[in-house]
């Protein structure tokens, strides 16, 4: 008999089952939609295709319709290992394949069991009544409790893209459907970018720096302040140039004196074989003014530099000196402190002064409660330096992230796909959309308390009553701190749609869940390099959408189209259309600019990447034309000048940020007069991640311990507590507790711990307060505020706790491990 | 295993229906391709199904699996309330759910790095297009899934086909694994019982003799 037709097949099932018992067995074989159907279908083609990730550009090879391996695009100067992970992503086993609804929402209607999130109890839906259970609930939300029913202001790092810029298309949806509240800054830099634009008038944390090949020629020494480049500069917001590797190749080959400030000796310290030293985890500022006090004393301190380009280092020098305090800030004050001893600190304060410096600080040491006082700081003591916009001294605050300092090319801007709001001063991506705004990380303080007031950078607002989140291209149950604060918050809410290409932990706490592609499932069009520049590449779609996932574009213009709004939405083009208006925009400002760039059709169909020249980019110094002349090229603070002392903060009031920067005790810290916990808990980024991007795939097994996150102990600590190198070891404070592997070693100081950042939430009981994380999300243990009135950041580096060997239940994680030895 | 079975059984009145062998290979596919309805669960409790399973339950071979399949099933409760947890499981065993606990039912999963989407779909769409048969349009799935290849199976063992003897040995390769990942993940036991007897099943087959193909039959 020949394989037939599935009803002819089924036919005969039943035909032989009677024939043997007169009884229709076909019960057996019945149950179920056909898997098969008749008719082969034409095999998919094979090929190449050049694209681009927050990693880097690579070429995909295609054979029969899959993705059977990627190569780094050529022209990479330091590809990123990750890019394995990144195809493994694709293919995942976590893909979200259908639509989803939580069952007792989908049964009992939005609110209903809020407890029974998390517990994975999804009921399969189409994509129809996906589409029309989601504007039904917007309009609902936005009828019965108003404009600021809904929250969109949906933080994550998503994919890069101009047209599938998922957070833009969700804000782009909300505006057609009416309002909803949204979000501002960022978990980057959220205190640093509110104070900067205080002291130096700019934004300055996403903003070119001295860029490296002037470092290299210039700088006589490079001081990398709680920042770990050779890690984080694999990652990019747009698709990653990797320039960042070339400075520094070139700077250790130079072989400049590098010293690197950190609790953990870093990967950037080992490649450099840098000077260590390892002040207390947030005693930074200390450490800040103990050499500033130094400078002072031995009368290294640039007073032309201050008086002819800073304001208010008069009103900051009494703090300094101890005269309206009786503390002076001297290197003995600050040792005590930060443990560095005094005459390392004046030793610093000599060699600062006395080299060409570049003081390169990352965002974790703002990344704290009081995290605004330390970019202040920095600022100020390089402006006692005196060395800002000289080549190869001064300050940089993005050698650490998406290669800042890579030098920029002559390229057009290229632009995306608005969210329909107006456009606000400051970073291009920035826009005033939205009934209500609330500094993002506020958003569990927004919950617990609606209505209330709280002060943000010299405004008073209120939280609004916030009943709904749309969270789309994030993973809040991952990057957000206190989880189990946010757990319990989150029952606040009636309904929360998630949208996403895995299974992360948020999508698992969603009631709706939508499977979106990612970006190799779909065109888009994006640069290469945040800081260079340096191209403009063709995202071609690789492979068609695999399951039952659609694009961010097509998923939100189906909503919109569901609101009565496809048209505005879309405004009749489709991907194509508008890959192409982006393009074409930026075409003509390279014919203004006389910049060589083909016509689209030659780009796209071609080689998909059009290149430009670095000119001037290659010696540009930061500030250097302020110093040049500080009349003709004010800075955008007050007084045109670097603000040691802010009238504007002054009049605000805050007993969390005066108006200069000092020194006040955090809530916790190691060493601290009322922190009981004996361990420091470092949250540095991970190196085979970005945030919580690519934990389920392959990479962890090149860094889990013990099946788990790991746990960096000292041996002393480690010894101390009768852990050794492979324990499961459990990490706990009064906030929660997580399991990790320990990797017991020297390269992290005493008292200090680090378990990165974005490892996947995986509570052993969904929901219950205090429930043990399986894997080792370190968001458990964080502390859940803000860095201060005046900024609002997020504290993400605020943690202090105790870590044991765990002789509790065995608890596994994760069913399915890949065959070992396997390809 | 062979067929065809015992049709009386010890203890029992009336004689057991013979079960054809594709008939189970059929009845497994769809039982890893999307979790039992209240319905399902019902007329495993009683019923032809119901009768269907005892009747394998006597095959030395799959009667363990079949053993714990039934009694998630048979568990006094309300359908409703046995297919939601079975649900759930399904969902965090096969669907991704469960994030790092997925027990993924593809092939490409258990023979290669992990990843899905892998050579064995390849092969698989090969192996169908020889029978001009592909994966139902409307199914969204790679022809690797374990629905899939246990589908075409039951073709082949309908058809009495020597492809039959190749999908048996890619089977073999990969389900005793996915088989022992399930029975270990699966706190019901359904889905773990379910690939007890898809283990047995496979085992069998793979023993079977390839029997020369007769063009005349």
């Amino acid at each position: 008999m020949t394989i037939v037709s599935d009803t002819e097949f089924r036919a005969e099932l039943s035909r032989r089952s009677l024939l043997r018992s007169g009884v229709a067995l076909g019960a057996l074989g019945l149950f179920g939609p056909a898997l098969l159907a008749q008719g082969a279908r034409a095999a998919a083609p094979d090929g190449e295709v050049l694209t681009g990730s927050h990693w880097g550009a690579f070429r995909a090879k295609v054979e029969g319709g899959r993705i059977v391996s990627v190569k780094p695009w050529e022209k990479d100067p330091a590809p990123s290992h990750q890019l394995a992970g990144v195809l493994d992503s694709v293919y995942s086993p976590t893909r979200i394949k259908y639509p989803m609804v939580r069952r007792a929402w989908l049964e009992k209607g939005p609110g209903a069991s809020p407890e029974t999130r998390g517990t994975d109890d999804f009921v399969r839906v189409t994509w129809d009544q996906a589409i029309d259970l989601v504007a039904k609930e917007l309009v609902r939300v936005e009828k019965t409790h108003g404009p600021t029913g809904t929250f969109a202001g949906s933080y994550g790092w998503k994919s890069p893209g101009r047209l599938h810029n998922c957070q833009n298309l969700l804000r782009r949806m909300m505006n057609l459907k009416g309002n909803f509240v949204n979000s501002s800054g960022d978990y980057s830099t959220g205190a640093a970018q509110i104070i900067m634009p205080h002291v130096v008038g700019t934004l300055e944390m996403y903003e070119q720096q001295t860029v490296w090949p002037v470092v290299v020629d210039k700088t006589q020494l490079m001081v990398f302040w709680g920042c770990d480049p050779m890690v984080t500069n694999q990652i990019s917001w747009t698709i990653g140039d990797h320039g960042g590797y070339e400075g520094m190749k070139a700077l250790k080959a130079k072989g400049t004196k590098v010293i690197c400030i950190d609790p953990v000796r870093t990967e950037t310290c080992d490649y450099f074989g840098a000077e260590w030293i390892a002040p207390q985890p947030q005693t930074d500022l200390a450490l800040m003014l103990g050499i500033a006090h130094t400078l002072v004393v031995e009368k290294l301190h640039d007073e032309k530099f201050l008086k002819d380009y800073t304001t208010g280092f008069d009103k900051f020098l009494p703090y300094l000196m101890g005269e309206t305090d009786k503390t002076p800030k001297s290197a003995e004050w600050a040792a005590a402190i930060c443990e560095i001893p005094a005459d390392k600190i004046k030793e610093l304060a000599r060699a600062f002064a006395k080299n060409r410096t570049m003081l390169a600080a990352g965002w974790s040491i703002q990344r704290q409660h009081y995290g605004e006082q330390r970019h202040w700081m920095l600022v100020t003591l390089a402006s006692m330096l005196g060395q800002i916009g000289l080549p190869g001294g001064g300050f940089g605050f993005s050698y650490h992230y998406a290669n800042g300092g890579a030098p920029a090319a002559d390229a057009p801007a290229l632009t995306g796909i608005t969210d329909g709001g107006k456009a606000k001063e400051g970073a291009a991506w920035m826009t005033e959309a939205g009934a209500a705004t609330i500094p993002c990380a506020r958003f569990v303080d927004m919950l617990m308390n609606p209505g209330k007031e709280f002060d943000f950078n010299g405004k008073k607002e209120k939280y609004p009553d916030v009943k709904m989140a749309y969270w789309v291209g994030g993973n809040p149950f991952v990057h957000h701190q206190d989880r189990n604060r946010m757990v319990a918050a989150w029952k606040k809410l009636e309904t929360f749609i998630v949208q996403d290409f895995q299974w992360t932990p948020t999508a698992r706490f969603a009631d709706i869940v939508l499977p979106a592609t990612t970006s190799y499932e779909r065109n888009d069009i994006e640069s290469v390099g945040d800081y260079a520049g340096s191209a403009i590449l063709a995202m071609k779609k690789v492979i068609d959408p695999v399951f039952e996932s659609k694009t961010d574009y097509d998923i939100f213009a189906a909503i919109a189209e569901k609101l009565g709004k496809g048209k505005e939405f879309t405004e009749g083009k489709s991907e194509m259309d508008w890959i192409k208006s982006f393009y074409e925009a930026a075409l003509t400002q390279a014919k203004a600019k006389k910049y060589p760039m083909p016509d689209f059709d030659t780009f796209w169909k071609g080689t998909g990447v059009v290149e430009f020249a670095i000119t001037e980019g290659k010696s540009f110094v930061r500030h250097g034309k302020f110093r040049e002349d500080p009349l003709l090229n004010p800075l955008g603070t007050p007084s045109g000048k670097i603000e040691i002392y802010s009238k504007n903060i002054e009049k605000m009031g805050y007993d969390d940020c005066g108006p200069h920067p000092m020194w006040m005790e955090p809530v916790e810290r190691l060493g601290g007069p009322t922190t009981k916990y004996k361990l420091h808990i470092d949250t540095a980024h991970p190196k085979s991640r970005l945030h919580s991007q690519l934990c389920g795939t392959s990479l962890r097994e090149t860094y889990a311990i013990n099946g788990r996150e790991p746990c960096l102990i000292n041996t002393k600590d480690a010894a101390a507590r009768g852990i050794k190198d492979g324990d499961v070891v459990r990490v706990f404070n009064d906030r929660g507790q997580i399991l990790a592997g320990a990797k017991v070693t020297d390269a992290i100081r005493p008292g200090v711990v680090r378990v990165n950042e974005g490892g996947w939430y995986d509570p052993v009981e969904a929901g219950k307060p205090n429930t043990l994380c399986r894997w080792g999300d370190v968001n458990v243990l964080t502390v859940d505020m803000g860095t201060s009135k005046l900024g609002q950041g997020n504290c993400g580096h605020t943690a202090v706790g105790e870590v044991e060997k765990y002789t509790g239940p065995a608890v596994p994680t994760g069913a399915f491990v890949a065959p070992k030895g396997a390809a | 295993m062979t067929a065809p079975l015992p049709t009386t059984g010890p203890g029992s009145a009336a004689p057991l229906p013979a079960v054809p062998e594709a008939e189970v290979w059929a009845w497994l596919a769809g039982l890893f391709t999307a979790a039992p309805s209240p319905e399902a669960i019902a007329a495993m409790r009683r019923g032809p199904l119901a009768d269907a399973l005892a009747a394998l339950a006597l095959d030395p071979d799959l009667g363990p699996g079949i053993a714990r399949l039934r009694a998630a099933t048979a568990t006094g409760e309300d359908p409703a309330t046995v297919a939601v947890r079975l649900a759930v499981t399904f969902g965090r065993l096969f669907l991704g759910i469960g994030g790092p606990e997925t027990v993924p039912p593809y092939e490409s999963a258990h023979t290669g790095s992990g990843r899905l989407f892998q050579a064995p779909v390849g092969e698989m769409e090969r192996l169908m297009a020889a029978h001009d048969l592909a994966v139902a349009a409307d199914l969204h799935e790679p022809a690797d899934h374990l629905g899939i290849e246990l589908a075409l199976m039951a073709r082949l063992v309908a058809a009495d086909h020597p492809d039959r003897a190749e999908l048996a040995a890619r089977l073999a390769a990969w389900v005793p694994r996915f088989s022992r990942l399930c029975v270990a993940h699966d706190p019901t036991g359904y889905f773990g019982g379910a690939a007890e007897v898809l283990a047995a099943l496979v085992a069998c087959e793979a023993e079977r003799p390839i029997a020369a193909f007769d063009e005349t039959k």
